[in-house]
């Protein structure tokens, strides 16, 4: 028995110290919330105050965000929502059919081809980057989110993933399918895709996440604030008010959130998207 | 045969344009002198970018030191500080789910805006971390980011304090996959829970940790993002790491040819850097 009890108070001495550690970690985060909420000369004031009072408190800064000339809060987002939504069907789609002809087929030569585009994957994105400018250059792509999205849709990490998983759907529930006469495409659409969700799951999310960061791209293929996603977006704000704080956390705080807020709603998929493609990868 | 490339052939085209064909043309790049410019005007100069690079460009071998920096300051830190973090945590009384999600945001914060909350929490006179540090009576606090002594230690810590919560939600996962046998097992022989984590659960996250220093050290070399929005290399070059010196050598200055002799030789490094990783596994990477 006194062993259980030393047990239970190990357990709870522990989740404390983590509770503290973790709000520990989120400092940055709420100290940038509560600043977005203070008149300018309160924002360095020590001891820091967490929660603003009557005096400090203020809602300008939120409004001065929403009355920048040419920057926009909601196109950047709109922006971003474009490029994850694009680089995410673009890989859904280029992926998936790949991968279905890579697993479910055979034919020969088809594990060289497989090899080749594994061995893209340890490629760092440094080494292309010139080429996919000159070409896009030639294209007449440069500064068009379309660039972007047309750089993030062919990735061979997508094909490698949703290849992995397709060929973890038993073999068996295809040749049941062709003994009923179906084409490939109906197994492609109605056996394999309806079955793969969780992989599509996963690659959503690491797309969504990955895009949404993506600032080397947006910064070399993107030259005008119209077409800047939010990434690039806080930055500008960030030399707009140069030395005016309060905006630039507010900025900061309004590009934060969306992702944070579809993250708490779907940390469950989020935190396994992460694992397999952690474990697996 | 026709059937799969009919499914494959999108892909590929794709593929081809994006990547294939772009890592052919890098490649001879790496040979010119090329400005952008006109294709007329390229000029084939052999190994003159590579050997230039390494004979007589300090400021090359300078960003590759504080890449080196980086990595293995960065990267032990990281994985202890998330084995740790991860084992707490299966232990945890409460609230386990709550914490794994508290430790995961700050991987799923836009990375530019809570960089830029870190440059003012670095702010040397009035920023809170020196306000602090002047408050529990130390007189001359680190400049952090304006000071070449501390600038990369900064970029550094943002780092770990943005990916550490990745890294201990993938060690959990590992924790998850140790049969609980061992420890009942090791508990009869009277092991303690010291003894139990050296012996069961280190040897089992291994193959985990692997990955880890192997994704890691990639990161870890390619860092960008921080850097150009925090420091931009200064002061002086105290905070120039690889990528960014390529970035300003190919879109600052459109020297084509030479940033792809640079692309090509960080690809060389980290590519050597991962083989060594894979050949010294099977020293300590425990297999099932």
């Amino acid at each position: 028995m006194v062993t259980h009890t030393g047990f239970k108070i190990r357990r709870i001495v522990i989740t404390v110290i983590l509770m503290f550690l973790g709000i520990t970690m989120l400092l940055p985060l709420i100290w940038m919330i509560s600043s977005s909420f203070k008149i300018e000369g309160f924002i360095f004031s020590y001891p820091i105050q967490w929660i603003p009072n009557k005096t400090t408190f203020t809602f300008q800064n939120w409004i001065d965000l929403f009355n920048v000339k040419n920057y926009s809060v909601p196109r950047f987002y709109l922006n971003s929502i474009i490029l994850a939504a694009g680089t995410i069907i673009g890989r859904f789609f280029f992926g998936s059919l790949a991968a279905f002809g890579f697993s479910r087929y055979n034919f020969p030569g088809r594990d060289k081809l497989f090899l080749l585009y594994l061995a893209t994957i340890m490629i760092p994105f440094e080494v292309l980057i010139i080429p996919q400018y000159i070409l896009l250059r030639h294209l007449k792509l440069i500064d068009t989110l379309l660039s972007i999205i047309l750089l993030g849709s062919f990735d061979a990490y997508s094909v490698f993933l949703l290849r992995q998983y397709f060929l973890s759907i038993p073999r068996s529930l295809q040749d049941a399918a062709v003994i009923d006469g179906a084409k490939p495409f109906v197994i492609y659409s109605q056996i394999i895709i309806p079955l793969a969700r969780p992989a599509f799951a996963s690659l959503g999310i690491i797309t969504l996440v990955g895009v949404w960061n993506d600032y080397m791209k947006s910064l070399i293929f993107l030259n005008s604030p119209k077409n800047f996603p939010i990434v690039i977006g806080v930055l500008v704000f960030h030399q707009h008010y140069n030395l005016r704080f309060g905006p630039i956390m507010a900025a900061a705080t309004i590009s934060v959130f969306p992702l944070l807020i579809i993250f708490l709603i779907f940390q469950k998929e989020f935190v396994k998207g992460f694992m397999t493609v952690g474990i697996k990868g | 045969m026709k059937i799969a490339l009919r499914y494959i052939i999108p892909s590929f085209i794709g593929f081809s344009l994006m990547t294939l064909i772009p890592l052919v043309i890098s490649f001879l790049l790496v040979f010119t002198n090329w400005d952008g410019a006109f294709l007329a005007q390229i000029k084939v100069t052999g190994l003159k970018n590579v050997s230039y690079i390494l004979t007589k460009d300090w400021l090359f071998w300078k960003s590759m030191l504080h890449n080196f920096i980086f990595t293995f300051g960065v990267v032990p830190v990281e994985i202890i500080l998330a084995i740790i973090l991860a084992v707490l945590l299966n232990d945890a009384a409460y609230f386990k789910k709550t914490l794994r999600v508290v430790y995961f945001i700050p991987y799923i914060t836009l990375i530019t805006a809570v960089t830029v909350v870190w440059m003012m929490f670095f702010q040397p006179s009035w920023g809170p971390i020196n306000s602090f540090l002047r408050a529990i009576g130390i007189q001359n606090p680190p400049g952090w980011l304006t000071s070449p002594k501390t600038s990369l230690l900064s970029v550094m810590i943002v780092s770990i304090w943005r990916s550490l919560g990745y890294y201990m939600v993938i060690f959990l996962a590992g924790l998850q996959t140790i049969p609980s046998e061992l420890y009942e097992a090791a508990e009869i022989d009277g092991a303690g829970r010291v003894k139990q984590f050296f012996r069961i659960t280190l040897p089992m996250l291994t193959p985990i940790i692997l990955f880890a220093s192997v994704t890691g050290i990639i990161f870890s070399f390619r860092v960008f993002t921080y850097i150009n929005v925090m420091t931009k290399g200064r002061p002086g070059t105290s905070s120039y790491v690889m990528v960014y010196y390529l970035y300003q050598v190919a879109f600052k200055d459109f020297r084509f040819g030479y940033a792809s002799a640079l692309a090509w030789l960080l690809f060389i490094v980290i590519f050597l850097v991962t083989i060594v990783q894979w050949r010294l596994q099977k020293k300590w990477v425990y297999e099932l």
